[in-house]
């Protein structure tokens, strides 16, 4: 189907200093005239205009902007990040497409003024630190993670550190106090010295990026510093709900962010926890019982976010927690203090330092590849999540006052093994056809999760741009679509991986999933391993020792639930889109039939050796995303199935699915959902073999 | 908030109990509240082995010993009058008195001495408790007990009289301090002779 242009109008945007530019994209949030915040997607003219951007800060630069409407795409599936709600989270009213724009001016103004002079601060760090320690350096100097790897922010991830790299009190605390004895030595006042720090704080607060976790530190260092000033010491946990106040008063939107929520969460477990942490005078203890009651506040969101949890934090906080606050973010300031003053020594200082923060890093990426060190339950669900919090709050009181510790201790563990294991109390079969764009997917989860079985993993045929154009990190399906459709549904480990034929669309995304789950076996069709687009896969599939069988027409799949049986192919000469493995799935109540990329001569083939069995079915993977040299009537006369599934992606390039093919699905009155279209399908068939489709 | 006892100004730490449990707020500040002491000692009644008192208190129970903060804090409340400072062991009375099932009686006081102090520092302690309490015992003398020896007092009969009727129940006896033990097994021993099924003892402070 042809797509409408779209309404296009003529307007004026001012940027603010929440933007980023990537490839030939520049995205990031922008006024209107009428003063709403949009999320601003950009496409760059050239080079010239993106090397011209990237010199100086953009925040309130103006353009005027010819902007489309953005296409109402639904998201890949309900785990998946959901555009809708980080608008939301951010006070943004919608989506603009900019194709082309027009310069105006660059607005002046205080907070314009101090993100320039942030984005020179970045600058600087660029020119006056090595590259391995520029990524660092911008995160604990001025809270910008965009330089970090994928590899580096993942393994800090698993050793639940992140926090370390989002400037929050730690940081706070450090500068106010080199502040503040900076001034005392230089025989400043306490209270003029009081006086400067009120001022300078919010200024550091801006320099710092202004996430959540830097304003909940400086608003709540200013109420206690305005507050003794005024001869009225405040309590700390009235300052703290202050903070609160104001900053849902002024960005109500605030209380959906993520980083607001673990920011103040973990602030607030800590303040109330006085009494468990003054119970051990040993240091290590203390520490302990820091993460502990950060992990436990924080659990139940963060399990409602991103479906699991690091076990290994409350290890590896011990470790560095006290490297990174005493050691690695002091030198970091002393570094940048003496690029600005006394820049030949930093040179010596880089040359010893350098190596050995390469060898922390090394070391930090071997931590995390250590197995186990992650709890990925199902997602659960909200009440779930209400009731767990009551439980972490009734232990919290109850080891405060030494009272009903075992009744508190065993309920607490009561709700974590609920949201273990009750994933493995569904009894229904559940076959999701995941929207990974324009390619396959398919999940099938067996009753009680006895059986893990995977169809494809989705993938990007990518085409080479010009260098300008590349972005920094490629998007992957695999990494941002798949696993945490997976990690969703808290699950660890694949049976059976199965690559229906090698084609990108298939299984470029399959390298990824590997990296994310453990597979135990793979299934490709004969000769398909051979093609070079299967490279890197196998690269992966060594270093993982997964044994990978060639399965063909007559070959089964063992399961205590259904009959699995490959259908195709016959030979075993590869020869593309009609080797694809076909494959059925037969008991009682229910036939479905998964025919990857099948094409006309295999469909033949089928009608051929298989009429027997293949009809009255209940569910098709329709071959070849619903392509015209699919689907021949014959064919789809033979299996006439309750429900057809097309995966194309939306408003692919391919016109996908062909009309000639909808046309067909038409006369033969079968319906059919299309994942790019109708997002992830869920057929779920139940004990009793009753099926039923859900769509988001 | 400002302290009762030293009046300074303190902030009440932030705890996870003060967060979600109604707990009575004891008025003073960290400080001075660390001062008084647990009491530790146990309590015998080898005293009273072989008296007609044997076996009229089931169990006692002291919070505190009788140290020099405590002694200042007695002073300053029952003979200075400062009644606020009732307030002060409030959650920790009311505490103990969670933990023993029974009706509370308080020590009473003669009415011509609570004409000279204007309020009963017993009932007022377990009034900031919040524990309820039942009158069931009338002081007969005047004379203080504190003047007496310890064989003066456990000969003195007839200190109390019942002016109620006592079923066969649980009661617990409260009193501010704990010194001999004569003022407790004498009134234990009239509610037993009334028919008590069961007497223990709460005192704020073994002297």
């Amino acid at each position: 189907m042809p797509v409408l242009p779209s309404e296009q109008r003529v307007t004026e945007i001012t940027w603010t200093d929440t933007y980023r530019i990537n490839g030939s994209t520049m995205r990031g949030f922008a006024i209107s005239e009428n003063k709403d915040k949009w999320y601003v997607q950009l496409k760059l003219e050239s080079e010239q205009h993106k090397e011209a951007f990237q010199r100086h800060s953009l925040a309130g630069l103006t353009m005027n902007v010819v902007t489309e409407e953005t296409p109402n795409r639904p998201k890949a599936h309900k785990y998946a990040f959901d555009m809708e709600s980080y608008l939301k989270s951010n006070g943004s009213v919608g989506q603009l497409q900019i194709s082309q724009y027009e310069l105006l001016e660059q607005k002046s103004g205080f907070i314009t003024f101090m993100a320039g002079q942030r984005f020179k601060m970045k600058q600087h760090i660029q020119e006056h630190f090595p590259i391995s320690l520029q990524a660092e350096a911008e995160a604990l100097l001025i809270g910008s993670r965009e330089q970090m790897s994928t590899d580096m922010q993942t393994a800090y991830e698993t050793l639940g550190i992140t926090h370390l790299f989002a400037i929050s009190g730690l940081h706070v605390a450090l500068i106010v106090w080199l502040i503040y004895e900076m001034m005392i030595r230089l025989g400043v006042r306490r209270e003029t010295a009081n006086w400067l720090l009120i001022i300078t704080l919010p200024l550091y607060a801006l320099l710092a990026g202004g996430a959540p976790s830097v304003w909940r530190s400086v608003s709540v260092t200013e109420i206690v510093l305005i507050s003794m000033l005024l001869q009225r010491k405040i309590a700390i946990d009235d300052a703290f709900s202050l903070s609160i106040i104001g900053f849902v008063f002024l960005t109500p939107w605030i209380i959906f962010q993520i980083g607001f929520q673990l920011s103040y969460l973990a602030a607030f477990s800590l303040i109330f926890s006085s009494i468990l942490l003054k119970s051990s005078h040993y240091y290590l203890f203390q520490s302990f019982i820091i993460t502990a009651v950060c992990q436990l506040i924080v659990y139940p969101i963060l399990l409602y976010h991103f479906y699991e949890i690091s076990i290994s934090s409350f290890l590896a906080n011990l470790v560095f927690v006290p490297l990174f606050s005493f050691v690695i973010l002091p030198l970091n300031l002393l570094i940048l203090l003496l690029t600005f003053i006394l820049p030949s020594i930093t040179e010596v200082l880089f040359l010893f330092y350098e190596p050995v923060r390469g060898m922390l890093d090394i070391f930090i990426l071997k931590l995390g590849t250590l197995p186990y060190q992650m709890w990925n339950p199902a997602n659960p669900a909200v009440e779930i999540i209400l009731i767990a919090y009551l439980s972490v709050c009734f232990l919290l009181v109850s080891l405060e006052r030494k009272k009903s510790r075992f009744i508190s201790i065993i309920l607490f563990l009561f709700v974590i093994g609920f949201i273990q294991i009750s994933p493995y109390f569904d009894s229904s079969t559940r076959i999701s056809f995941v929207n990974v764009g324009q390619g396959d997917c398919i999940l099938i989860e067996m009753p009680f999760r006895k059986q893990i079985i995977m169809i494809d993993t989705g993938g990007l045929l990518r085409f080479d741009q010009e260098s300008w154009k590349q972005t920094n990190e490629p998007y992957e399906i695999g990494r941002q679509v798949v696993l945490p459709f997976l990690k969703g549904k808290g699950i660890n480990t694949i049976d059976t991986l199965i690559i229906t034929h090698a084609d990108a669309d298939h299984m470029e995304g399959a390298e990824e999933v590997l990296r994310g789950v453990v597979i135990k076996e793979i299934h490709i069709t004969p000769g398909s391993g051979e093609k070079e687009v299967m490279n890197d896969l196998w690269m992966e599939i060594e270093k993982r020792g997964i044994p990978v069988y060639e399965k063909k027409a007559g070959d089964i799949i063992v399961s205590d639930y259904f009959h699995f049986q490959y259908l195709y192919p016959m030979d075993e000469i590869y020869e593309g889109n009609n080797d694809s493995l076909v494959l059925s799935m037969r008991n009682n109540y229910f036939h479905g039939l998964f025919i990857g990329d099948l094409e006309e001569q295999g469909e033949l083939d089928l009608v051929e050796y298989y009429s027997h069995v293949l009809h009255q079915m209940d569910v098709l993977k329709v071959g070849h995303h619903g392509s015209k040299t699919s689907s021949i009537e014959q064919f789809l006369t033979l299996v006439q199935p309750d429900v057809a599934i097309i995966q194309a992606g939306f408003e692919n390039r391919y016109g996908h699915p062909h009309p000639e093919v909808v046309e067909r699905l038409r006369k033969l009155d079968i319906p059919y959902l299309q994942t790019g279209t109708n997002g992830t399908i869920e057929v779920k068939i139940n004990k009793s073999g009753d099926m039923s489709v859900m769509i988001p | 908030m400002t302290c009762l006892i030293c009046g300074t100004l303190y902030q009440p730490s932030a705890t996870w109990s003060r967060l979600f449990i109604y707990e009575l707020d004891s008025s003073t500040c960290k400080r001075c509240f660390a001062k008084f002491e647990i009491s530790k000692s146990t309590i015998d009644f080898t005293d009273f082995l072989g008296t007609p008192y044997e076996g009229a208190v089931d169990s006692v129970f002291c919070l505190y010993s009788y140290n020099e903060p405590m002694k200042e804090y007695l002073h300053q409340y029952k003979f200075l009058q400062d009644v606020a400072l009732a307030k002060v062991f409030s959650g920790k009375l009311q505490q103990a008195f969670q933990r023993k099932e029974g009706i509370v009686v308080p020590i009473p006081m003669h009415p011509e001495k609570l004409k000279l102090r204007t309020f009963s520092q017993v009932d007022k302690l377990l009034n900031a408790a919040q524990v309820p309490f039942q009158q069931l015992l009338t002081k007969t003398t005047s004379d203080s007990q504190g003047k007496k020896t310890k064989k003066e007092r456990l000969e003195t009969t007839n200190l109390f009289e019942v002016i109620s009727t006592i079923e066969a129940a649980n009661y617990i006896l409260f009193d501010d301090i704990y010194t001999t033990g004569a003022t407790i097994h004498h009134a234990a021993k009239i509610l037993k002779d009334a028919g008590a099924k069961r007497v223990d003892a709460i005192t704020l402070i073994k002297g």
